[in-house]
Protein backbone atom coordinates (compact mmCIF):
# COMPACT_ATOMS: atom_id res chain seq x y z
CA UNK A 1 0.00 0.00 0.00
CA UNK A 2 1.40 3.55 -0.88
CA UNK A 3 2.08 6.08 1.39
CA UNK A 4 0.70 9.81 0.85
CA UNK A 5 3.42 12.16 2.96
CA UNK A 6 2.46 15.49 4.06
CA UNK A 7 4.25 18.98 4.86
CA UNK A 8 3.10 18.35 8.36
CA UNK A 9 4.25 14.68 8.58
CA UNK A 10 7.54 15.87 7.29
CA UNK A 11 7.90 18.63 9.77
CA UNK A 12 6.69 16.65 12.87
CA UNK A 13 9.25 13.67 12.01
CA UNK A 14 11.95 15.83 10.81
CA UNK A 15 12.14 16.74 14.72
CA UNK A 16 13.00 13.81 15.67
CA UNK A 17 16.15 13.75 13.40
CA UNK A 18 19.65 14.75 15.18
CA UNK A 19 19.68 18.38 15.99
CA UNK A 20 20.92 20.35 12.78
CA UNK A 21 24.29 21.76 13.58
CA UNK A 22 24.31 25.28 14.54
CA UNK A 23 27.77 25.90 13.19
CA UNK A 24 26.71 25.40 10.26
CA UNK A 25 24.02 27.82 10.09
CA UNK A 26 26.60 30.26 12.06
CA UNK A 27 29.07 29.65 9.66
CA UNK A 28 26.79 30.54 6.32
CA UNK A 29 26.06 33.75 8.45
CA UNK A 30 29.68 34.71 7.96
CA UNK A 31 29.44 34.67 4.17
CA UNK A 32 27.80 37.68 3.44
CA UNK A 33 28.86 39.73 6.09
CA UNK A 34 31.93 41.48 5.02
CA UNK A 35 32.91 42.65 8.81
CA UNK A 36 33.32 39.11 9.49
CA UNK A 37 36.74 38.17 10.33
CA UNK A 38 38.58 35.11 11.50
CA UNK A 39 38.70 35.64 14.77
CA UNK A 40 34.53 35.07 14.90
CA UNK A 41 35.17 31.82 12.78
CA UNK A 42 37.21 30.38 15.00
CA UNK A 43 35.18 31.45 18.04
CA UNK A 44 31.96 29.53 16.58
CA UNK A 45 34.62 26.55 15.32
CA UNK A 46 35.73 26.49 19.14
CA UNK A 47 32.27 26.36 20.97
CA UNK A 48 31.67 22.74 19.04
CA UNK A 49 34.52 20.54 20.56
CA UNK A 50 33.81 17.64 18.00
CA UNK A 51 34.39 19.76 15.20
CA UNK A 52 37.40 21.76 16.68
CA UNK A 53 38.96 18.13 17.28
CA UNK A 54 38.69 17.60 13.55
CA UNK A 55 39.74 20.21 12.31
CA UNK A 56 43.05 20.27 14.19
CA UNK A 57 43.44 16.51 13.61
CA UNK A 58 42.76 17.35 9.82
CA UNK A 59 45.30 20.06 9.81
CA UNK A 60 48.03 17.32 11.66
CA UNK A 61 47.24 14.94 8.73
CA UNK A 62 48.33 17.28 6.14
CA UNK A 63 51.01 18.53 8.06
CA UNK A 64 51.69 14.85 8.40
CA UNK A 65 51.55 14.15 4.68
CA UNK A 66 53.68 17.14 3.57
CA UNK A 67 56.60 15.93 5.65
CA UNK A 68 56.00 18.97 8.12
CA UNK A 69 57.32 18.35 11.68
CA UNK A 70 55.39 20.99 13.30
CA UNK A 71 52.20 19.62 15.81
CA UNK A 72 49.35 21.78 15.83
CA UNK A 73 46.89 21.89 19.09
CA UNK A 74 44.63 25.11 18.63
CA UNK A 75 42.58 26.19 15.74
CA UNK A 76 44.26 29.39 15.00
CA UNK A 77 47.42 26.82 13.76
CA UNK A 78 45.38 24.44 12.00
CA UNK A 79 43.71 27.34 9.53
CA UNK A 80 47.48 28.25 8.78
CA UNK A 81 47.50 25.34 7.63
CA UNK A 82 44.20 24.43 6.19
CA UNK A 83 43.54 28.05 4.57
CA UNK A 84 40.71 30.60 5.64
CA UNK A 85 39.65 30.15 2.59
CA UNK A 86 38.95 26.50 2.76
CA UNK A 87 38.22 26.58 6.56
CA UNK A 88 34.40 27.23 5.93
CA UNK A 89 34.60 24.25 3.58
CA UNK A 90 36.01 22.21 5.85
CA UNK A 91 33.90 23.27 9.01
CA UNK A 92 30.59 22.80 7.29
CA UNK A 93 31.75 19.40 5.67
CA UNK A 94 33.13 17.91 9.11
CA UNK A 95 29.68 19.18 10.98
CA UNK A 96 27.44 17.77 8.10
CA UNK A 97 29.64 14.84 8.07
CA UNK A 98 29.30 14.30 11.85
CA UNK A 99 25.39 15.19 11.65
CA UNK A 100 25.10 12.30 8.54
CA UNK A 101 27.02 9.56 11.29
CA UNK A 102 24.12 10.50 13.92
CA UNK A 103 21.60 10.12 11.77
CA UNK A 104 22.60 7.17 10.71
CA UNK A 105 23.10 7.99 6.79
CA UNK A 106 24.10 5.55 4.73
CA UNK A 107 27.26 6.13 3.16
CA UNK A 108 26.43 5.92 -0.33
CA UNK A 109 24.10 9.11 -0.18
CA UNK A 110 26.44 10.65 1.85
CA UNK A 111 29.43 10.45 -0.55
CA UNK A 112 27.10 11.34 -3.65
CA UNK A 113 26.29 14.67 -1.61
CA UNK A 114 30.12 15.50 -0.95
CA UNK A 115 30.47 14.69 -4.52
CA UNK A 116 28.03 17.32 -5.83
CA UNK A 117 29.22 19.53 -3.15
CA UNK A 118 32.51 19.48 -4.88
CA UNK A 119 31.31 19.53 -8.37
CA UNK A 120 29.10 22.83 -7.08
CA UNK A 121 31.88 24.31 -6.17
CA UNK A 122 33.81 23.97 -9.06
CA UNK A 123 31.18 25.20 -11.56
CA UNK A 124 30.45 28.20 -9.45
CA UNK A 125 34.26 29.41 -9.95
CA UNK A 126 33.09 29.13 -13.30
CA UNK A 127 30.11 31.58 -12.93
CA UNK A 128 31.78 33.93 -10.13
CA UNK A 129 29.04 32.65 -7.82
CA UNK A 130 29.77 32.33 -4.29
CA UNK A 131 31.79 28.62 -3.89
CA UNK A 132 30.75 28.54 -0.38
CA UNK A 133 27.25 28.48 -1.27
CA UNK A 134 27.14 26.24 -4.02
CA UNK A 135 29.55 23.91 -1.19
CA UNK A 136 25.97 23.86 1.30
CA UNK A 137 23.88 23.35 -1.40
CA UNK A 138 25.21 20.37 -2.47
CA UNK A 139 25.69 18.82 0.57
CA UNK A 140 22.04 19.58 1.90
CA UNK A 141 20.43 18.96 -1.83
CA UNK A 142 19.41 15.83 -1.28
CA UNK A 143 18.54 16.26 2.32
CA UNK A 144 14.94 14.97 1.83
CA UNK A 145 16.33 11.28 1.16
CA UNK A 146 18.05 11.07 4.98
CA UNK A 147 14.57 11.65 5.97
CA UNK A 148 13.05 9.17 3.86
CA UNK A 149 15.82 6.58 4.82
CA UNK A 150 15.10 7.09 8.62
CA UNK A 151 11.45 7.09 8.75
CA UNK A 152 10.06 5.21 5.89
CA UNK A 153 13.35 2.65 4.93
CA UNK A 154 11.09 0.22 3.10
CA UNK A 155 9.49 2.14 0.72
CA UNK A 156 12.33 4.32 0.14
CA UNK A 157 14.07 0.95 -0.50
CA UNK A 158 11.69 0.12 -2.97
CA UNK A 159 11.99 3.32 -4.93
CA UNK A 160 15.70 3.15 -4.98
CA UNK A 161 15.44 -0.35 -6.41
CA UNK A 162 13.27 0.75 -9.09
CA UNK A 163 15.13 3.84 -10.24
CA UNK A 164 18.91 1.91 -10.15
CA UNK A 165 16.85 -1.08 -11.74
CA UNK A 166 15.94 1.71 -15.03
CA UNK A 167 12.24 1.23 -14.27
CA UNK A 168 11.52 4.72 -13.28
CA UNK A 169 13.45 8.37 -12.52
CA UNK A 170 14.06 8.73 -8.58
CA UNK A 171 11.56 11.03 -7.88
CA UNK A 172 8.88 9.34 -9.76
CA UNK A 173 9.36 6.43 -7.67
CA UNK A 174 9.48 8.33 -4.66
CA UNK A 175 5.98 9.90 -5.35
CA UNK A 176 4.51 6.75 -6.41
CA UNK A 177 5.35 4.72 -2.87
CA UNK A 178 5.12 7.81 -0.69
CA UNK A 179 3.15 10.43 -2.39
CA UNK A 180 6.32 12.71 -1.75
CA UNK A 181 9.75 12.85 -3.46
CA UNK A 182 13.01 14.09 -2.02
CA UNK A 183 13.20 17.16 -3.25
CA UNK A 184 9.98 18.25 -1.70
CA UNK A 185 10.94 17.19 1.75
CA UNK A 186 14.19 18.47 1.58
CA UNK A 187 12.77 21.86 1.10
CA UNK A 188 10.09 21.38 4.26
CA UNK A 189 13.36 20.69 6.09
CA UNK A 190 15.52 23.41 4.70
CA UNK A 191 12.37 25.52 5.60
CA UNK A 192 12.05 24.27 9.54
CA UNK A 193 15.94 24.46 9.85
CA UNK A 194 16.04 28.40 8.76
CA UNK A 195 18.56 27.56 5.76
CA UNK A 196 19.16 30.72 3.02
CA UNK A 197 16.54 31.07 0.77
CA UNK A 198 18.39 30.48 -2.28
CA UNK A 199 19.51 26.93 -0.86
CA UNK A 200 16.07 26.14 0.27
CA UNK A 201 15.51 26.80 -3.75
CA UNK A 202 18.35 24.84 -4.68
CA UNK A 203 17.05 21.63 -2.48
CA UNK A 204 13.74 22.09 -3.72
CA UNK A 205 14.18 22.40 -7.57
CA UNK A 206 17.60 20.71 -7.89
CA UNK A 207 15.94 18.11 -10.48
CA UNK A 208 13.69 19.74 -12.43
CA UNK A 209 14.92 23.61 -12.48
CA UNK A 210 12.64 26.05 -13.59
CA UNK A 211 13.11 28.38 -16.48
CA UNK A 212 13.34 31.74 -14.47
CA UNK A 213 16.30 30.04 -11.64
CA UNK A 214 18.06 31.33 -9.44
CA UNK A 215 21.83 30.49 -10.59
CA UNK A 216 22.31 28.65 -7.39
CA UNK A 217 19.24 26.02 -8.45
CA UNK A 218 21.25 25.70 -11.66
CA UNK A 219 24.79 24.84 -10.02
CA UNK A 220 23.24 21.99 -7.84
CA UNK A 221 21.61 20.77 -10.80
CA UNK A 222 24.11 20.77 -13.16
CA UNK A 223 26.37 19.27 -10.53
CA UNK A 224 24.40 16.86 -9.85
CA UNK A 225 24.11 15.41 -13.46
CA UNK A 226 27.88 15.56 -13.57
CA UNK A 227 28.47 13.82 -10.71
CA UNK A 228 26.21 11.04 -11.46
CA UNK A 229 27.59 10.96 -14.92
CA UNK A 230 30.92 10.78 -13.78
CA UNK A 231 30.04 8.16 -11.17
CA UNK A 232 31.55 9.95 -8.34
CA UNK A 233 31.19 9.16 -4.18
CA UNK A 234 30.45 5.49 -3.78
CA UNK A 235 30.14 4.52 -7.61
CA UNK A 236 26.84 3.02 -7.03
CA UNK A 237 23.14 3.25 -8.99
CA UNK A 238 24.08 6.42 -10.46
CA UNK A 239 22.33 7.34 -12.87
CA UNK A 240 21.55 10.64 -15.55
CA UNK A 241 17.74 11.00 -16.88
CA UNK A 242 17.47 14.54 -17.69
CA UNK A 243 19.47 17.75 -17.91
CA UNK A 244 17.58 21.03 -18.06
CA UNK A 245 18.88 23.12 -21.16
CA UNK A 246 17.83 26.85 -19.42
CA UNK A 247 19.98 25.80 -16.25
CA UNK A 248 23.28 24.54 -19.01
CA UNK A 249 22.58 28.38 -20.41
CA UNK A 250 22.34 29.88 -17.45
CA UNK A 251 25.88 28.88 -16.46
CA UNK A 252 26.85 28.68 -20.37
CA UNK A 253 28.17 25.38 -20.06
CA UNK A 254 28.86 23.37 -23.43
CA UNK A 255 29.18 19.80 -23.28
CA UNK A 256 30.36 19.68 -26.45
CA UNK A 257 33.40 21.65 -25.47
CA UNK A 258 36.62 19.86 -23.87
CA UNK A 259 36.00 18.76 -20.52
CA UNK A 260 38.78 16.99 -19.66
CA UNK A 261 40.00 19.44 -17.18
CA UNK A 262 36.59 20.69 -15.67
CA UNK A 263 35.62 16.91 -15.34
CA UNK A 264 38.93 15.68 -13.72
CA UNK A 265 39.11 18.33 -10.98
CA UNK A 266 36.39 17.45 -9.70
CA UNK A 267 36.99 13.32 -10.08
CA UNK A 268 40.28 14.68 -8.34
CA UNK A 269 38.43 16.82 -5.52
CA UNK A 270 35.81 14.64 -5.19
CA UNK A 271 37.76 11.62 -4.32
CA UNK A 272 39.73 13.40 -1.93
CA UNK A 273 36.99 15.38 0.00
CA UNK A 274 34.95 11.49 0.42
CA UNK A 275 38.30 10.26 1.57
CA UNK A 276 38.82 13.11 4.08
CA UNK A 277 35.07 12.91 5.33
CA UNK A 278 35.16 9.74 5.66
CA UNK A 279 37.91 9.30 8.45
CA UNK B 1 43.32 12.48 -20.91
CA UNK B 2 46.42 10.71 -23.38
CA UNK B 3 49.28 12.81 -24.61
CA UNK B 4 52.31 12.29 -26.63
CA UNK B 5 55.98 13.62 -25.57
CA UNK B 6 58.41 14.61 -27.73
CA UNK B 7 59.99 10.91 -27.56
CA UNK B 8 56.37 9.70 -28.80
CA UNK B 9 56.00 7.74 -25.57
CA UNK B 10 52.26 7.86 -24.50
CA UNK B 11 51.69 9.98 -21.46
CA UNK B 12 48.71 10.86 -19.57
CA UNK B 13 46.99 13.87 -17.73
CA UNK B 14 46.18 13.07 -14.06
CA UNK B 15 44.73 15.35 -11.15
CA UNK B 16 45.98 14.43 -8.36
CA UNK B 17 45.54 16.01 -4.41
CA UNK B 18 48.14 17.38 -3.79
CA UNK B 19 49.07 15.25 -0.63
CA UNK B 20 49.70 12.63 -3.37
CA UNK B 21 52.32 15.11 -5.61
CA UNK B 22 56.14 14.14 -4.87
CA UNK B 23 59.10 15.42 -6.18
CA UNK B 24 60.01 15.10 -10.34
CA UNK B 25 56.43 14.86 -11.39
CA UNK B 26 56.03 16.42 -14.64
CA UNK B 27 53.16 19.16 -13.92
CA UNK B 28 50.89 18.56 -17.26
CA UNK B 29 49.16 21.96 -16.54
CA UNK B 30 50.45 25.50 -15.84
CA UNK B 31 49.88 25.92 -11.59
CA UNK B 32 48.93 29.43 -11.13
CA UNK B 33 48.11 30.13 -7.73
CA UNK B 34 46.20 33.66 -6.89
CA UNK B 35 45.68 35.46 -3.37
CA UNK B 36 42.80 37.93 -3.44
CA UNK B 37 42.71 37.97 -7.30
CA UNK B 38 46.73 38.48 -7.62
CA UNK B 39 49.02 35.87 -8.88
CA UNK B 40 50.96 34.73 -6.05
CA UNK B 41 52.54 31.82 -7.37
CA UNK B 42 53.27 30.77 -11.05
CA UNK B 43 55.07 27.24 -12.50
CA UNK B 44 53.95 26.15 -16.92
CA UNK B 45 53.43 22.91 -17.90
CA UNK B 46 56.33 20.64 -18.54
CA UNK B 47 58.30 21.80 -15.53
CA UNK B 48 59.33 19.31 -12.87
CA UNK B 49 58.35 19.91 -9.24
CA UNK B 50 61.20 19.53 -6.91
CA UNK B 51 60.67 19.60 -3.21
CA UNK B 52 60.93 23.42 -2.85
CA UNK B 53 58.00 24.03 -5.57
CA UNK B 54 55.44 21.44 -3.21
CA UNK B 55 56.48 23.98 0.18
CA UNK B 56 55.89 26.97 -2.13
CA UNK B 57 52.48 25.27 -3.16
CA UNK B 58 51.55 23.84 0.15
CA UNK B 59 52.04 26.89 2.00
CA UNK B 60 49.57 28.35 -0.53
CA UNK B 61 46.87 26.07 0.01
CA UNK B 62 46.51 24.26 -3.80
CA UNK B 63 44.65 21.08 -3.52
CA UNK B 64 44.67 19.19 -6.45
CA UNK B 65 47.84 19.50 -9.40
CA UNK B 66 47.60 18.21 -12.91
CA UNK B 67 50.91 15.86 -13.31
CA UNK B 68 51.31 13.72 -17.02
CA UNK B 69 52.11 10.28 -16.13
CA UNK B 70 53.55 7.58 -18.83
CA UNK B 71 50.52 5.43 -19.51
CA UNK B 72 51.87 1.91 -19.33
CA UNK B 73 48.68 -0.04 -20.53
CA UNK B 74 49.14 -2.11 -23.25
CA UNK B 75 46.38 -1.56 -26.49
CA UNK B 76 44.35 -4.51 -25.04
CA UNK B 77 44.39 -3.12 -21.94
CA UNK B 78 42.97 0.34 -22.94
CA UNK B 79 40.62 -1.26 -24.81
CA UNK B 80 39.18 -3.30 -21.86
CA UNK B 81 38.92 0.03 -20.04
CA UNK B 82 37.16 1.48 -22.16
CA UNK B 83 34.83 -1.27 -22.99
CA UNK B 84 34.20 -1.35 -19.17
CA UNK B 85 33.53 2.61 -19.51
CA UNK B 86 31.15 2.46 -22.15
CA UNK B 87 29.25 -0.57 -20.24
CA UNK B 88 28.90 2.03 -17.54
CA UNK B 89 27.53 5.07 -19.33
CA UNK B 90 25.28 2.87 -20.81
CA UNK B 91 23.83 1.85 -16.95
CA UNK B 92 24.18 5.17 -16.47
CA UNK B 93 22.11 6.95 -19.09
CA UNK B 94 19.95 4.38 -19.45
CA UNK B 95 17.04 6.14 -18.61
CA UNK B 96 17.90 9.53 -20.23
CA UNK B 97 16.28 10.28 -23.39
CA UNK B 98 19.30 10.05 -25.98
CA UNK B 99 17.65 12.24 -28.09
CA UNK B 100 18.04 15.31 -25.93
CA UNK B 101 21.05 17.10 -27.59
CA UNK B 102 22.46 18.14 -24.24
CA UNK B 103 22.00 14.73 -22.66
CA UNK B 104 23.69 13.02 -26.20
CA UNK B 105 26.66 15.81 -25.68
CA UNK B 106 27.28 15.17 -22.11
CA UNK B 107 27.67 11.13 -22.56
CA UNK B 108 30.17 12.31 -25.35
CA UNK B 109 32.30 14.24 -23.25
CA UNK B 110 32.64 11.57 -20.42
CA UNK B 111 33.31 8.89 -22.98
CA UNK B 112 35.90 11.41 -24.25
CA UNK B 113 37.34 11.98 -20.60
CA UNK B 114 37.34 8.47 -20.30
CA UNK B 115 39.15 7.79 -22.96
CA UNK B 116 42.25 9.93 -22.76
Amino acid sequence: MSIHLTHAEVVDKAKLLPAFPSIVTQVLETIDDDNSTLGELVTHIERDPVITARVVSLANGISLQRRHQVKMGDVYTATSMIGMEKLREVVVGLSMAEFARTAKLATRFWEHSVSVAVCAQELAKSVGLSTDYAFVAGLLHDMGQLWLSRFYPAEFAKACQAAEMGVMPIVEAERLHLGLDHCQIGYFIGELWGLPQTVQDAIQYHHHPEPEMDTLVAVTHVAEVIANALNLGARTGSQVTYLSAPACDKLHIDFTEDMQHLFGRMEARADYACAIFRK
Amino acid sequence: MKEKESNERPTRLHYIPLVQAAPDMILGMPLVLTEHGVVRFNLPAGHKLNQANLDQIQTRHAEIICVVEPDVRTPEEQEAAWASAEKELNTIFQLADPQQVLIHNLRDAVMAYRRR
